[in-house]
């Protein structure tokens, strides 16, 4: 039997308000969501990622604005009357209930025959290579399995839509990494719109077509994640994509040159943003230390190591820069000479790397 | 080797399983003995219980007891089941009232308030009265067995709301809207999500319902129903002898059926401790009530209310009644009832040291069982826990029985009276019937305190003795007291046990009298006064054991030493 999917659907969520009586968690979201798309809510907890979701399957609803999935305004629709797919962060399976019975729970909803749903069953069980577990207790799986039978039980019905809510959180670091592919791998093959929640920017960076970086019930910024990485617009997304060394100041023209100086007195020449009060980021990788290559985009600033944290990979120094203390990754590699503590020591980057930001 | 081992633990562990196999183990096995023994020629025989069930009136209490025991758990699931779903589902102030409900069996058994119930219940009682005038019928709610289950079910309905309101606030909401999200939703998804997942509550709560009311003794002998299985057993013991071995096959059928429901309902629960498998819990999604639903829904409690408090308003008038009969309320009222009882009765006393005793023996006897089990390592160590536990299964009334028979035997030193009739075999009944309560509450309070903490007084060389002084009972104490203090409450109200080892009034406790003075109607009004004096007793008590156990992680109680 195939599992593609005939039709792919998108969804909109259209000028969206949600208050928890005076809170207001949800403020003004739109985001449309193409079909076919693995979009996911990235974001610390507590920033509304997991009421959206929930608002899409119906389990919240609005105070203002239009849940649009396909054609249909569901916005008042109850859950039960959405066909849309979830996931639960603790997978929800029933205890009571056989992995048989609680797959086919949501075809016998839609009365479908018996000799029908035991097929689809097992085909779906196929799907998430679990055939032969169906006479087993949720209570009988691991984790793992237990998140597969729940991505069964959801698929079964062909919902038009996929919402996953932080499915991984529960599961140790190795399956996680597992599992994450599976999903994709999933995705790709049914070809389902999938909606995924996560706190996990590693988790999100791998998934995604693209992503929605969410913080106090505003979308901080949106796109694919190698663009959002590179080109954050304001330090929240900077930060939250990993780390990310932030000097605030500002720029003025000095004979007829572009000059940033930042609060602590760094400066740094030859900048390309217009006057006025920025900020400037810049990775931890994008730092060399002692680097003798000579151009002319090349900065150098002199600088103390206060902290070295040995991270495998990499060598995390935490230098101090006149009163700022910036973090430097030097790749480690076999037998390389590092750098000590209290080592006075030259940084040099190149001002093609550095991002301003308002 | 564990260092926990010491010789003075050992020490106890031998007297204290001596101790429970003294006034446990033997008078239970003396029970299966005489039930299985021939009288005559002293061998073994099944012949008694062939006897048993060719009597007519046996077979007829014995199926009665069983009609009595299924009907109150359907009668009390009725009063429970709309209860426990409001308070789960809706938001509503309501709620408090109902959990507060759920203290009413502790407060109250139903042998105490089984008479008042007849006064408003009964077949020229205050509601049948008021039906017969103005609709002109009557319902026969005490006639007969229906007494029974009447007074049994409003007194034991709690146990099951409070189980399966647990089961419910246990239900994970995610469970609910899974199903929601696959297209269930009304009665579709709460009979096939919602009931089943609370099963395992409703069942525990209904097992217990079931076993208390089977057991009792009080309630149908004060409502005059001697055709069941616990009023025959004490009328053939107390009528007949001690000899006679019929009263020990009912004993034995008691014992049996108790140890029957209890397995049933572990058979029923095994393998479903849902808990396990729900993280995050939070209940199931609550929503508010309209306007209309909230009048329906206080209609239904405060209907259920009034039954349900009708025994305590019941006795209250009682006692304070001059004569109550053939009308709505007392003719009159008077304090005389209050004052005959604390001129003329030491029962008020006996029961204040009975049970005081009895409650002290059972926090010493559950501080050491659960140090002993949980953290020594001596050999057969869970022997006194399972004991201790296993007190719960053997009706009070079989326990009664097996001591008349055991210690009948024995004399007590320098009065040659028999150790049966002296007042300290009550207590030690009380002992033996309540320990189950305060090594419950020893057990989870030493599992709450870590290891760890000992472990750092033995590393500064302090002796067992000691350690258990200044570090294990301080830290233990609220755990002891809420112990000590459900153990007093309730044995307070202790029947059954003590019903078949009174010899004489001068050493009875307070529920005997309360059930002697019920037994005519002169004495109605006293033992509605005493009665009234019972439930304050357990009242306080139970509000008190309730406040300490909310306050258990408080420092400053533990510092009240």
């Amino acid at each position: 039997m195939d599992n593609k999917l005939n039709f792919q659907t998108g969804v909109s969520i259209k000028d969206v308000d949600v208050f928890y009586g005076k809170n207001h968690v949800i403020k003004n979201i739109s985001i449309d969501i193409k079909p076919g798309e693995f979009f996911t809510f990235l974001g610390p907890s507590g920033c509304g990622k997991t009421t959206l979701l929930r608002l899409i399957a119906g389990f919240e609803s609005a105070s203002k604005g239009k849940i649009i999935i396909g054609e249909n305004d569901v916005t008042t629709l109850p859950p039960w009357k959405r066909n849309v797919g979830m996931v639960f962060q603790n997978y929800a399976l029933w205890p009571h209930m056989t992995v048989l019975k609680n797959v086919s729970f949501g075809l016998e909803q839609k009365k479908i025959d018996k000799k029908q749903i035991f097929d689809l069953v097992k085909n779906s069980l196929e799907l998430v290579g679990l055939e032969g577990y169906e006479n087993r207790r949720p209570s009988q799986l691991s984790g793992g399995q237990q998140q597969r039978v729940a991505l069964a039980r959801t698929l079964v019905v062909k919902p038009t839509i996929l919402l996953l809510d932080e499915p991984l959180s529960n599961l140790d670091a190795k399956l996680r990494i597992q599992m994450r592919k599976d999903i994709l791998n999933l995705q790709r093959k049914v070809g389902i719109t999938t909606i995924f929640v996560t706190h996990d920017q590693e988790e999100a960076n791998v998934l995604s077509d693209r992503m929605a970086i969410i913080n106090n019930g505003i979308v901080e910024q949106l796109g694919e994640p190698e663009y959002l990485y590179n080109n954050p617009i304001n330090s929240f997304t900077a930060n939250f994509l990993g780390t990310t060394n932030t000097l605030e100041g500002e720029v003025i023209k000095r004979q007829e040159k572009l000059k940033f100086i930042s609060k602590e007195s760094i400066e740094i020449e030859n900048v390309n943003f217009k006057e006025g009060k920025c900020k400037i980021l810049l990775r931890p990788q994008n730092f060399y230390i002692n680097n003798k290559e000579n151009k002319d985009e090349i900065i150098r600033l002199k600088g103390r190591i206060v902290e070295k944290e040995f991270l495998g990979n990499i060598i995390r120094y935490t230098v101090n820069v006149k009163e700022k203390k910036i973090f430097v990754d030097i790749v480690q590699e076999y037998n390389s000479p590092t750098h000590k503590i209290h080592e006075e020591i030259e940084l040099s980057f190149n001002v093609t790397k550095l991002r301003f930001i308002k | 080797m564990n260092l926990r081992n010491t010789l003075s633990l050992k020490v106890a562990f031998f007297l204290i399983a001596t101790f429970l196999i003294f006034f446990l183990v033997i008078p239970v096995v003396s029970v299966f003995y005489t039930a299985f023994i021939d009288t005559y020629t002293g061998k073994f025989t099944i012949v008694n219980f062939l006897d048993f069930f060719k009597n007519k009136l046996f077979i007829e209490s014995f199926f009665n007891s069983f009609y009595v025991a299924i009907m109150s758990v359907l009668l009390a699931s009725t009063f429970a089941l709309p209860l426990s779903y409001f308070t789960t589902r809706f938001q509503f102030r309501g709620s408090i009232i109902i959990q507060s409900l759920g203290f009413i069996p502790l407060i109250m058994p139903p042998f105490v308030g089984a008479v008042a119930l007849k006064l408003l219940f009964g077949t020229n009682g205050t509601v049948n009265l008021f039906l017969n005038k103005f609709m002109s019928f009557k319902i026969p709610f005490m006639e007969g067995l229906n007494g029974v289950i009447f007074a049994e079910a409003i007194h034991y309905f709690p146990f099951i709301l409070i189980n399966l309101v647990a089961s419910l606030n246990n239900i994970d909401k995610s469970m609910e809207e899974s199903a929601q999200n696959l297209g269930s939703s009304g009665l579709n998804l709460f009979r096939k999500i919602v009931l089943p997942l609370s099963m395992p509550g409703y069942v525990a709560g209904a097992s217990l319902v079931f076993l208390k009311v089977f057991d009792d003794l009080g309630t149908p002998l004060l409502l005059d129903i001697n055709n069941m299985l616990a009023p025959q057993a004490y009328l053939r013991i107390s009528a007949i002898g001690i000899d006679d071995p019929m009263g020990y096959v009912m004993a034995v059928i008691l014992i049996l059926t108790s140890l029957a429901a209890m397995w049933i309902a572990k058979l029923a629960l095994a393998g479903k401790d849902y808990s396990m498998l729900q993280k995050g819990g939070g209940g199931l999604a609550k929503r508010k009530l309209n306007f209309t639903e909230k009048i329906m829904a206080y209609g239904v409690i405060i209907f259920i209310l009034l039954i349900v408090l009708a025994p305590h308003i019941g006795l209250a008038l009682l006692s304070f009644g001059t004569i109550w009969s053939f009308s709505y309320f007392p003719d009159a009222y008077t304090l005389n009832h209050y004052k005959e009882i604390f001129e003329t009765s030491n029962f008020i006393k006996n029961t204040f040291l009975y049970c005081s005793i009895a409650a002290f023996i059972d926090v010493f006897l559950g501080v050491l069982i659960s140090y002993i089990v949980i953290r020594t390592s001596i050999k057969w160590r869970e022997f006194l826990d399972y004991t201790a536990m296993a007190a719960l299964a053997i009706p009070g009334l079989a326990l009664g029985i097996g001591y008349l028979r055991t210690f009948y035997q024995f004399n007590l030193p320098f009065s040659n009276k028999p150790l049966a009739s002296w007042w300290f075999i009550i207590v030690i009944a009380l002992t033996i019937r309540r320990l189950p309560y305060a090594l419950r509450a020893c057990n989870a309070a030493l599992t709450q305190i870590s290891v760890y903490l000992e472990e750092s007084a033995e590393v500064l060389s302090a002796t067992r003795y000691t350690i258990l002084k200044k570090i294990v009972v301080p830290l233990m104490l609220a755990g002891i007291l809420a112990g000590f203090i459900t153990s007093f409450a309730t044995a307070t109200v202790e029947l059954s046990a003590t019903i078949m080892l009174v010899s004489n009034d001068i050493d009875a406790p307070l529920s005997y009298a309360i059930y002697s003075y019920m037994q005519t109607a002169a004495g109605r009004g006293p033992g509605a006064a005493l009665g009234v004096i019972a439930v304050v007793i357990v009242g306080i008590g139970t509000y008190f054991s309730q406040r300490i156990i909310e306050k258990k992680q408080n420092e400053k109680l533990i510092n009240l030493n």
